[in-house]
């Protein structure tokens, strides 16, 4: 048992231990010669371990000896003649710490001293009066087993604070290349989208249909590409926790009706009856105000662009009726539908349906960069609350965002 | 005629207003830094500052301060545009009493109607 035990340290401890790993290196101080031999009797019998001893009746000498070697367990008598025992732990636990487990051997009737010598550091203590071989044994294979874990964890907390901070570190340095990166799309892209409204608006001489047409063409790739860009800044400021929100008390059935007016024209395009109904005990609530609009949109779009034409998207402000102190909003649509496996999916980052053939469309060309349910489920988490999507294939989706009507959400500067 | 001082280093950008404000109507000028900025104001007397915030030799609310400090442009509103998405930057230029503040890129429409209530 003691063999596979080690083994499995094996790979866990630096090496300051000795080589063989069943050799343990024990050293007596005791100024008993007939204790010390006792001693080496008893741990003898352990069949498990090897033994090497180096013995000792000097206090003095074995803080000498503890200064060039380190070993596996010292045996400590309280009685020694040219010093008391806790001096001598005190400047043993000097040297070692709690690297070594130091067992303190107590005289009878020495209760105190054996709490004494705990609470000065020593790992264990032993009356000697009850020592035996299998006490001894049992003694010093705990305490030298709690030590080697110990040790072990604390390798491996250094090991895991340093391997966090390079983790942090490239962290920041991945973050601060996608704002360079939008930054530097989003440059010539103000320009281009500039330059082609300039001409379309006629500041910069006539053009002809055909001219017009194909700028309006361009002109519309750059607003994508806005999007695209934004999306992307976005979704990597808020996984950095770089994100924060502006929160001011908000008037939520303004803000729904703005979005939805706002929504209208893309809904007649493909006649879809874009309905709002708003409940009327709605509480102001502590939001932002552009981020929620953010979300709405973005669910509203959605809603419309995978119900065909002639269908009905409905949104529905109200106070949530089971819990309290709640308002939930929801999007429903009688369109396509998500199918069962793919709607844990949604919320994940670049995924995609292809609304025509309502399959997974990460492998086919996308309008978008398919993050803006990535980015409204991290909006509405942001403000405490929370969005979620039933839906069944064919027959429609209801999209609900949860929102608390007391501030819940993260702290914002 | 109403005079418009833009200070931005994005010489596109630049130009691309520019062609606007002056099929308004405007009397426009332009900078590429902040350094020649303070120069240009306050030879050019403009009714309002377009800025930049990110610029070569200072940052836009630091120039603020300084053109404040000069007489001829020291209640000049200014109008910020900015391709930062960078968090209180809206909120810096409310406190520091600006005009104005728009994120790159810009809704042009927006923009000259602003500028046409200030001037």
């Amino acid at each position: 048992m003691a063999h596979t035990a080690a083994q499995s340290y094996d790979t866990l401890i630096p090496q300051n231990i000795s080589n063989d790993r069943n050799i343990r290196r024990i050293l007596v101080i005791d100024d008993d010669p007939a204790d010390r031999t006792l001693y080496r009797v008893f741990l003898n019998t352990d069949s498990e371990n090897s033994y090497h001893f180096e013995e000792t009746d000097s206090g003095e000498e074995a803080v000498r000896l503890c200064n060039q070697e380190k070993y596996d367990c010292v045996l400590l008598d309280y009685y020694l003649s040219d010093q008391n025992g806790l001096q001598i732990l005190d400047k043993l636990i000097k040297v070692y710490g709690r690297s070594v487990p130091i067992i303190m051997l107590t005289g009878q009737g020495s209760e105190t001293i054996a709490m004494e010598s705990l609470r000065a550091g020593a790992m264990d203590y032993l009356p000697k009066r009850q020592a035996s071989a299998s006490s001894l044994t049992r003694t010093v294979n705990n305490q030298i087993e709690k030590t080697q874990l110990r040790n072990s964890v604390n390798y491996h907390l250094e090991e895991l604070e340093i391997r966090n901070k390079e983790l942090t570190r490239k962290h920041e340095e991945i973050q601060r290349f996608y704002q360079t990166v939008s930054h530097e799309l989003k440059t010539p892209l103000t320009s281009m989208k500039e330059f082609v409204s300039i001409i379309l608006e006629d500041l910069a001489g006539p053009i002809s249909d055909e001219q017009r047409e194909y700028l309006e063409l361009v002109y519309r790739g750059c607003i994508q590409m806005t999007n695209n860009v934004n999306d992307l800044l976005d979704v990597t400021r808020i996984e950095t926790g770089k994100y924060s929100l502006e929160v001011s008390p908000t008037n939520l059935p303004v803000v729904v009706n703005h979005v939805v007016k706002q929504m209208q024209v893309t809904a007649k395009k493909k006649s879809i009856n874009l309905s709002l109904s708003v409940a009327e005990n709605i509480p102001v609530i502590p939001l932002d105000e552009g981020r929620i609009e953010q979300v709405i949109s973005n669910l509203i779009g959605n809603a419309i662009k995978f119900t065909n034409q002639g269908g009905a998207v409905s949104v529905k402000l109200e106070l949530d009726s089971t819990i309290e102190d709640r308002v939930s909003i929801f999007v429903i649509d009688n369109g396509k539908g998500i199918e069962g496996d793919l709607l844990d999916n949604v919320f994940e980052r670049l995924f995609q349906v292809n609304p025509e053939t309502n399959l997974d469309s990460t492998e086919t060309s996308k309008a978008g960069l398919g993050l803006g349910l990535t980015i409204s489920r991290e909006l509405v988490s942001l403000h405490g609350g929370q969005l979620s999507v039933q839906s069944e294939l064919g027959k429609g989706s209801t999209f609900c965002v949860s929102l608390p009507v007391y501030w819940q959400g993260a702290k914002s500067t | 005629m109403k005079k418009i001082l833009i200070i931005e280093d994005d010489k596109n950008i630049a130009k691309a207003l520019t062609v606007r404000f002056n099929k308004l109507g405007y009397d426009v000028a332009a900078t590429y830094d902040a350094v020649m900025a303070t120069t240009k104001a306050h030879s050019f007397e403009p009714d309002l500052i377009l800025m930049d915030i990110a610029l070569p030799g200072g940052d836009g609310f630091i120039l603020v301060d300084r053109l404040r400090q000069i007489d001829n442009t020291a209640d000049v509103p200014v109008v910020f545009i900015t391709a930062s998405k960078k968090q209180g930057l809206r909120e810096q230029a409310r406190k520091i009493g600006a005009a104005g503040f728009f994120e790159k890129p810009f809704n042009a429409g927006e923009l000259m109607g602003l500028v046409g209530q200030l001037i």
